[in-house]
């Protein structure tokens, strides 16, 4: 038999995100704009450059070094990586606050229009941050709490979150997290250790490359309404 | 290390939520007064039910409880911490006495991170209804549009409504029915059986959600890591811990045939997206390739299931992927249900249970599973994982082709009915769908409609009404107890140890720590050094079906696979696989670590503790569990209250003692039991835990030196106490660091 590779993929999701960028207008300008920068010399060709804020200036970026690259078929849904993620980087297992995605998927999959998850075709989405060259997590804060380390990830300042939520509701692929303990945001770093603790091999830190053009937002669109929204049969409410 | 004053305590989450049905009254508190003497878990659960569910309580009665509980180490991180534990009353066992269930799944870890660390579920609704958890709202919602469904159409509609990353612990017919056969599911296929579907039925409560977005809090979390990736690298082996391959390969000194480490090269998960996916020879040293060591799928079902596995999955937080995935077409074609598949008895009810006794046309080629098996095997899986049907260890699926072999079904069902079970298809035709049928039947609970339903009842009520009770000493029942549960892995595991352990509860025990060790892989030499470093003799193991007479050291071995098993339920970790006693690593000599649970304790909850604490601890839920069933069991009077325990409970039937009528206990070949030396084992260990030699019960000075004054003072109020016994340090080896000389990878001891 063919070994399986065909799954693989970095980031999450279908091919989507360029129809979404030029939805809101941000690569087209900042694109064009870099690659004649590049073109020009004046920045190296993997730079990342943030779209152009209202007084048309542009922020340049170390780029991210790794992105972490999924293989779902792989992934056998022990959810080790989201409580290893906490523990590393939160000193807690909590996985409602990792920034790796799998136990949102795991029953359904990303919506029972998906005929995923353990219930159906026993697959799920494994959801990672895509390290966007333009990173909307960082451009939408508005406290400027998300910064730009030296390895080019961006990383949340958990003094100056304030736990608004801009940077879950810009990101499209809903990635960060805003702790429900803390009220602080959290997104991945990279640091590699849900890598060391998956037991299948399903996720791998690789050197960066730009992910954006193959895969696209995964955000949880419930595109059924909820039962009790359309249904008066659940009554809802206590019986007692 | 993160601060308690955002996270909460180390460990346990130091609240209990309390649901009354009746009064529909919610409420929580704290647990902390518990935690140190009953860990979490089964010791939480036991304790409660100890205190608030008198003896003489009927399981349908609003005046019992269901009681769900984790432990410390649930969710925190720790490898295999995915269990949960509850305790209620048995609905199936002679005198309906306290009963543990255990599941797996994503339940425990939810309800640990939804800030709980146990749901004590009481009273009696009047009309459907379902528990929703939600962080730190509870409620008790309307299920009267999901009573009747199925657990998985349950389950998708209480997603839908409430989010899809809930777990859903539901019950299916079989609970709203009350056939005493009852269990409930979460995760698809995860079960918490011993009738615990029919005591959640007989509350009208159709399930329990839940949602968590809270962290458990450690109190060492680089330590956490640590120690789980030294015990990943080197110390877990695969499902039940066996520590070598099933077959050769080129980096292991041993195989073995009857191992679960089943990968190797050319054996796929076929059915993958995307392409098959080879297991290959996944080694120690390599926490990446860890789960595709168990192969379950085929181990269970034979080579045919290869082509329909799409992966292996598990519990919440377990390396070990010990859970078949399966996507067969044809279980689809008959259920509706795409997807089906288990670890344990689900996984395979017709190919090992039934077909010994029906001896069906196309199952096995050459003693092989075939690919009609795996239909068979997956069909009824399917089935009894959305009936919420329960198997007590099987024991339904040895009623139903027994009594269908020996004409006794056909007695009693009319005849109309038996063509509907068409049992003619699934013998001679290799059709097994008319199993829908039977298996909704016996779901229905509807004895005087459809007298199949009555095996649901299990084999003390079945036996006694149509009067068969010969089948309790017939050797193919493998009823190991007269009072109703069959062996789970009896003497055919170390002979008295494996009879032994198989009393102590008031279901089939669920025990594996001698189990793991037996079927390991490690030669029977070496399995005697590491015998004799654990359990202070070589002499405490025999080779298989090579039995020689009890020993003390025998006594000890059995006494520490009931204390492990009984910590890993209160902690919560997988019996199934822990204790680590021994060790894929060659490096390492194959030796474990014995210490891990105690120092995976400290590292989480900040207190200091070696494993021969919790190991007590662990003791006093197994004898606090002893003293509660003597309060309820009725004598040979039928007398409720009882402490002769060797004569009136830790009754094994006679099939042990008859079986192989040509060869002798204690020569090779057989596992056959002797009685005499069988009354001898019940003395040792009943010493060994300090209970009375004679009868077996609790004594005075056990009691109190376990802290269990009030249950001395209670026992004694019943006439049940009696003196005797030896404390605790006066009985017990000390465990902490017997393997250390092996441990030198060992973070904890850096």
């Amino acid at each position: 038999m063919k070994e399986n590779t065909a799954l693989e993929q970095v980031g999450s999701g279908a091919d989507r995100l360029n129809s979404f960028f030029t939805r809101r207008g941000f690569v087209k300008v900042s694109g064009a704009f870099v690659a004649s920068m590049v073109a020009l010399g004046l920045l190296p060709e993997p730079a990342a450059a943030a779209p152009t804020s209202s007084n048309g200036a542009v922020d340049y970026y170390a780029c991210p070094t790794h992105v972490l690259k999924v293989n779902r078929a792989r992934c056998t849904g022990c959810q080790r990586c989201e409580m290893s993620c906490t523990l590393t980087n939160d000193g807690v297992s909590q996985p409602a606050a990792a920034r790796i995605h799998v136990r949102d998927g795991f029953n359904f999959g990303a919506g029972l229009d998906t005929a995923d998850g353990t219930f159906y075709s026993q697959e799920w989405q494994v959801r990672t941050c895509h390290m966007c060259k333009t990173a909307l997590c960082q451009t939408a804060c508005p406290h400027g709490a998300i910064f730009t380390n030296e390895n080019g990830v961006r990383v949340v300042d958990a003094e100056k979150c304030v736990g608004c939520g801009n940077c879950v509701s810009a990101c499209p692929w809903n990635m960060p997290v805003v702790n429900t303990v803390t009220g602080k945001s959290s997104k991945c770093v990279a640091c590699g250790r849900c890598v060391e603790q998956c037991p299948n091999g399903a996720i791998e830190l690789i050197e960066w490359e730009d992910v954006n053009h193959s895969s696209g937002p995964t955000r949880f669109e419930t595109t059924f309404p909820l039962v009790s929204e359309t249904q008066d049969f659940v009554g809802g409410g206590h019986v007692a | 290390m993160a601060d308690t004053a955002t996270f909460g305590s180390y460990g346990w989450m130091g609240q209990i939520a309390r649901v009354n049905l009746s009064t529909g009254e919610i409420t929580v508190e704290s647990d902390e007064a518990m935690q140190k003497d009953y860990i979490g878990g089964m010791g939480f659960a036991n304790k409660i039910m100890y205190d608030e569910v008198p003896a003489g309580t009927a399981w349908d009665a609003p005046e019992n409880k269901a009681v769900l509980a984790v432990g410390p180490l649930t969710a925190s991180g720790v490898p295999l911490a995915g269990r949960s534990t509850w305790a209620t009353l048995s609905t199936f066992s002679k005198d309906f006495l306290i009963v543990d269930a255990h599941c797996g799944g994503n339940l425990g870890a939810q309800l640990k991170f939804s800030g709980h660390d146990g749901l004590i579920i009481e009273g009696a609704s009047e009309t459907p209804c379902y528990i929703l958890i939600d962080d730190d709202k509870i409620s008790i919602e309307d299920a009267s549009a999901v009573w009747g469904k199925g657990t998985r159409e349950t389950t998708e509609a209480l997603c839908q409504k409430h989010g899809l990353e809930a777990c859903v612990a539901a019950i299916g017919p079989a609970g709203e029915n009350l056939l005493p056969y009852a269990c409930v599911m979460n995760t698809r296929s995860h079960s918490a059986g011993a009738g615990l579907g029919a005591v959640l039925g007989s509350k009208k409560c159709k399930a329990v959600v839940v949602k968590g977005t809270k962290a458990v809090n450690v109190a060492d979390p680089q330590m956490v890591s640590d120690l789980s990736d030294y015990m990943i690298a080197e110390v877990l082996g695969s499902n039940n811990n066996h520590v070598v391959p099933s077959t050769q390969q080129s980096w292991a000194e041993y195989y073995d045939a009857g191992s679960r480490w089943t990968a190797k090269k050319g054996l796929y998960w076929a059915a993958a997206e995307g392409g098959p996916i080879e297991t290959g020879e996944p080694k120690p040293f390599e926490p990446n390739t860890m789960g595709y060591r168990c192969m379950k799928s085929t181990k269970d079902m034979g080579p045919e299931a290869e082509k329909y596995t799409v992966k292996m999955a598990g519990c919440h937080g377990c390396p070990v992927r010990c859970y078949s995935m399966i996507r067969d077409p044809r279980v689809l074609e008959a259920t509706g249900y795409a997807s089906s598949g288990n670890t344990c008895v689900p996984n395979f009810p017709f190919s090992t249970y039934m077909q010994p006794i029906m001896k069906a046309q196309g199952i096995m080629n050459d003693e092989v599973k075939t690919d009609t098996s795996v239909f068979y095997d997956q069909l009824i899986s399917a089935t009894v994982d959305d009936l919420g049907l329960w198997c007590n260890y099987a024991q339904l699926y040895r009623d139903i082709a027994w009594t269908y072999a020996q004409g006794i079904l056909a007695e009693h069902v009319p005849a109309e009915q038996m063509a509907e079970y068409n049992f003619d298809a699934i013998v001679n035709n290799g059709d097994p769908t008319s199993f829908i049928k039977i298996l909704v039947d016996i779901a229905s609970n509807d004895v005087e409609n459809k007298p199949i339903a009555l095996l649901g009842h299990g084999p003390m009520v079945w036996c006694k009404e149509w009067n068969h009770m010969e089948w309790f000493d017939t050797t193919a029942s493998t009823l190991i107890n007269y009072r109703g549960w069959p062996v789970h892995h009896a003497h055919e595991c170390f002979g008295q140890v494996g009879a032994l352990y198989n009393m102590v509860f008031n279901r089939d025990d669920m025990i594996h720590s001698a189990v793991n060790f037996q079927g390991c892989g490690l030669p029977i030499d070496l399995k005697k050094e590491m015998a004799e470093e654990m359990w202070g003799s070589a002499d405490a193991v025999d080779p298989n079906k090579d039995y020689t007479p009890m020993n003390e050291a025998k006594a000890e071995f059995c006494w520490w696979s009931i204390v492990t098993d009984v910590l890993h339920d209160c902690l919560t970790l997988c019996n199934w696989v822990w204790p680590m006693a021994m060790a894929p690593a060659k490096e390492r000599s194959y030796r474990g670590d014995l210490d891990l649970e105690a120092q995976f304790y400290t590292a989480v909850t900040g207190q200091e503790i070696t494993i021969d604490d919790l190991y007590k601890a662990a003791e006093r839920v197994m004898t606090l569990q002893r003293a509660n069933t003597a309060r309820g069991m009725t004598d040979a009077d039928g007398n409720m209250g009882c402490n002769d325990f060797r004569n009136i409970h830790d009754t094994i039937t006679e099939w042990p003692f008859t079986k192989d009528p040509d060869i002798e206990p204690f020569t090779a070949g057989t596992d056959k039991m002797e009685k005499e030396d069988w009354q001898t084992a019940l003395t040792m260990l009943y010493k060994r835990f300090g209970w009375d030699e004679e009868l077996g019960c609790p004594t005075k000075e056990c009691l109190e030196d376990l802290g269990l004054d009030d249950v001395a003072s209670d026992l004694e109020e019943l006439g049940l106490l009696t003196e005797g016994g030896a404390a605790y340090d006066d009985r017990t080896r000390t465990y902490a660091g017997c393997l250390a000389e092996y441990c030198g990878d060992n973070p904890a001891l850096a």
